[in-house]
C-alpha cells in the first residue's frame, strides 16, 4: 500500500468502527464496470457494490439527475406531499402487480417494514394468535433486529438474542419441513427466490411452488425478499415471476437507487387494506432525491431487459466453462447476472488471486465466489473477467487439492 | 368482590341428560413418575417404538432417571409419558414422548410437555428442545424448527457420537421456556424429585 493508502487505513483503525474486514484497497473514482484506487490502479468490478451499482459507476444521466434534483429540492419529510413518490409507486406497481408501496432507505428497512405489514395484516382483522414468521436456512435478510429475527446466521444473531420469538427455519429444499412449520399461528412465510448471501442459491421450482402452495392453502402471506435478486438482475423485473408466485410483500433495496439509498416494501392491496395511518413512517423514505433517482433507474433497467438477459446468458456459459476447466469448481449457481461458482475449498485465495489481478469479486457462504456485476457490463467486460477468474482459480487449484487431501 | 371460583372441567358439575347415556371416559390425571413406574414406561416406549421413531431405552437407564418423567394414568394404567433431559444447565430436552394408541386425541401429549415445561421452569432451564421426524405435534405446541447447530448441547451430549449425525432426518425443535410458561398455568406444583444428574 502506498502512503496515500495507508493514511486512510489507519485513520480509519482509529475512528471507525471496527465491524467490517475490508480488502485492502482505497478506491476513489469509478467509470462504468472499472473503478481505480488512490493510485490510479483499474479494476474490473463484478461485485457493483453487492449488487447495488447496476448503471455502473459514475453513469453521466444518474449524474445530472441527482445534480438537477439535489438544485431543485432534496427533502421535505412525509408530511407533505411530492410530485415524485406516486409516479415512482406507480411504476413499481406496474413491474410488480403489487399495488402500493412504502418507501423506506434500504433493503433492511423493507423487510422490517414487511415484517410490521404482515403482522398488521392478521392484528387489523382481529387474528391476534398469527405472529410467528417462517424463514429459510441460508436465508440473509438484514441487521436490524426484526431482520435479524429472520436471518437464520447463528453467527449474526446469537451476540443479539433474543430476537422476535416464534421463527421457525425450514432447509429449502424440505417440503415436509415447511408443511410442518407452517401453522395457524404464522403470519408470514419469507424467502429470497433467490438467495443472495446464503451462496447464490435459487430456490428449486419444486420448494418454490410447494411455497406457494402451503401459503395459499393456509392463507399466509408470502414476502418474496427480492432486494438482492430483483429488478432486472437476472432478468426478469421481479425474479418471483419466475416461479410463479403471486406474493402478498415483496422487499426491494440496492438496484433500486444504483447506490442512492432507497428501498420499497411494495404491498398487495389485500394487505394494504388492513394498514392504517400511524402504523408505519419514516423521515427521509421517499425523499425527492431518492425518487427521483430511482424513477431514472427503473427507465434505464427498462431499455436494458434485452442486453441483461444476452449478458447473462453468455456470463452463465463463460462460467460452465470454467467449470469444466477447474476441478475446484464444485457448481455455478443462479441466474442471469447473479452467479455464484461453488468450490469444493474456501474461496478467500480465489478472491484475493482476482484482487491482485485487478478484478473485485466477493466471497460468501464460505466457498462461493458470489459475482454482482453492473447491468451494464458488457460482452467484452464479461470476458476480460473470465480470463482473470481463470488465472486465479487456476493459482490455488493445487492449495485446494492438497487441502482436498488434507481433509 | 365477586369470586368466581373455576373447578375446572369434569369436576363436580353435574350431568346434563344429553350427556347421561355417553360411556363415561375414564378419567386420566398427570402425575410425576417414581422407580416404581420403570417397569411401565419401559413396556410403553418399547410397544411404540416402531410407530414413535422413539430411541430404545433400557430398564436401566429408565429406572435411573424415573424422577425425569411425567406420567399420564388411566385409572391405575400408565397411557402416556415424557421426560425432561438436561442437556446443559440451562437447555432441556423433551424426549420419549409417548402417548398409547387408545388414548390418543384427548390432549395427553399437549398437557404433559406443557408440564415439563412448567417443570424445567421451576428448575431453572431456559430453553427446552425435542428432535423428531415429525416436528407438527411440537410446532402446533408454539415450538420453532431451527438449524441444528442452534443446539449444540445436544450435538455435544449426543449427536457427536451418533453415526447418523448430519444425516438423521430428525428436526431440531426449540421454545424458550417463559413462552411455554406464558401459554400454561401453574400445572403440578413442585416435583417431587428435582433431579439434575
Amino acid at each position: 500500500m502506498t502512503t496515500n493508502a495507508q493514511t486512510v487505513t489507519a485513520l480509519e483503525a482509529q475512528h471507525v468502527l471496527q465491524t467490517y474486514k475490508r480488502q485492502p484497497v482505497v478506491f476513489d473514482r469509478g467509470e462504468g464496470t472499472r473503478l481505480f484506487d488512490v493510485d490510479g490502479r483499474a479494476y474490473l468490478d463484478f461485485i457493483s457494490g453487492i449488487g447495488v451499482v447496476v448503471l455502473g459507476h459514475a453513469h453521466p444521466g444518474l449524474a445530472a439527475v441527482i445534480a438537477d434534483q439535489s438544485k431543485t429540492l432534496i427533502h421535505t419529510s412525509n408530511l407533505y406531499y411530492h410530485p415524485l413518490q406516486g409516479q415512482l409507486a406507480a411504476k413499481l406497481a406496474s413491474l410488480s402487480g403489487l399495488q402500493r408501496a412504502f418507501f423506506c432507505n434500504s433493503g433492511t428497512e423493507a423487510v422490517e417494514a414487511c415484517l410490521k405489514f404482515a403482522r398488521r395484516f392478521w392484528y387489523s382483522q382481529g387474528v391476534k394468535n398469527r405472529t410467528a414468521f417462517v424463514a429459510l436456512e441460508h436465508g440473509f435478510s438484514g441487521r436490524t433486529m426484526g431482520a435479524l429475527s429472520v436471518t437464520a446466521n447463528a453467527h449474526y444473531r446469537e451476540p443479539f438474542e433474543p430476537l422476535i420469538p416464534g421463527v421457525t427455519f425450514v432447509a429449502p429444499d424440505d417440503i415436509a419441513g415447511l408443511e410442518a412449520a407452517v401453522t395457524d399461528s404464522t403470519a408470514a412465510v419469507i424467502a429470497e427466490p433467490i438467495q443472495g448471501e446464503g451462496g447464490v442459491r435459487p430456490l428449486s421450482p419444486e420448494f418454490a411452488a410447494a411455497i406457494a402452495r402451503v401459503t395459499k392453502q393456509t392463507g399466509t402471506l408470502l414476502i418474496a425478499d427480492e432486494i438482492q435478486c430483483g429488478l432486472g438482475r437476472t432478468g426478469w423485473p421481479f425474479h418471483y415471476q419466475s416461479l410463479g408466485w403471486t406474493p402478498d410483500l415483496v422487499t426491494v433495496g440496492k438496484a433500486i437507487g444504483s447506490g442512492i439509498p432507497i428501498g420499497a416494501a411494495l404491498v398487495a392491496e389485500r394487505v394494504a387494506a388492513q394498514i392504517f395511518p400511524g402504523d408505519h413512517g419514516t423521515t427521509y423514505g421517499g425523499n425527492l432525491l431518492s425518487t427521483r433517482t430511482a424513477l431514472f433507474v427503473l427507465d434505464q433497467l427498462d431499455a436494458l431487459a434485452p442486453h441483461i438477459r444476452d449478458a447473462g446468458e453468455l456470463f452463465g456459459q463463460r462460467l460452465g466453462d470454467l467449470q469444466r476447466q477447474h476441478a475446484v469448481v464444485q457448481s455455478v449457481r443462479g441466474a442471469g447476472l447473479m452467479r455464484g461458482l461453488e468450490l469444493t475449498v474456501d474461496a478467500q485465495p480465489v478472491v484475493e488471486a482476482a484482487l491482485k489481478a485487478g478484478l473485485l469479486v466477493n466471497r460468501t457462504a464460505e466457498r462461493v465466489v458470489r459475482m454482482l456485476p453492473p447491468l451494464t457490463v458488457s460482452p467484452a467486460e464479461i470476458e476480460e473477467a473470465i480470463g482473470i477468474l481463470d488465472g486465479a482459480l487456476a493459482s490455488v487449484r493445487v492449495e485446494g487439492l492438497t487441502a482436498g487431501v488434507k481433509a | 368482590m365477586r369470586v368466581v371460583v373455576d373447578n375446572g372441567p369434569g369436576t363436580g358439575r353435574r350431568a346434563t341428560a344429553a350427556k347421561r347415556f355417553q360411556p363415561a371416559k375414564p378419567a386420566t390425571a398427570l402425575r410425576a413418575a417414581t422407580l416404581a413406574d420403570a417397569p411401565a414406561l419401559h413396556a410403553l416406549i418399547a410397544a411404540h417404538l416402531e410407530e414413535g421413531r422413539l430411541l430404545p431405552r433400557t430398564l436401566d437407564e429408565l429406572a435411573a432417571h424415573a424422577a425425569r418423567f411425567v406420567v399420564a394414568t388411566q385409572g391405575q394404567r400408565i397411557v402416556g409419558c415424557a421426560e425432561l433431559a438436561p442437556l446443559s444447565a440451562t437447555v432441556a430436552e423433551v424426549r420419549s414422548l409417548v402417548v398409547s394408541r387408545e388414548a390418543r386425541q384427548s390432549g395427553l401429549g399437549h398437557q404433559m410437555v406443557d408440564e415439563l415445561g412448567r417443570r424445567a421452569g421451576r428448575e431453572g432451564f431456559t430453553r427446552l428442545c425435542a428432535f423428531a421426524h415429525d416436528p407438527r405435534f411440537f410446532v402446533r405446541l408454539g415450538f420453532s424448527i431451527v438449524p441444528h447447530t442452534w443446539v449444540p448441547e445436544k450435538i455435544a451430549h449426543d449427536c457427536h457420537s451418533c453415526p447418523l449425525f448430519r444425516n438423521c432426518g430428525q428436526y431440531a425443535i426449540v421454545l424458550d421456556v417463559h413462552r411455554a410458561q406464558a401459554r400454561t398455568g401453574a400445572g403440578l406444583g413442585a416435583s417431587v424429585v428435582s433431579s439434575r444428574g
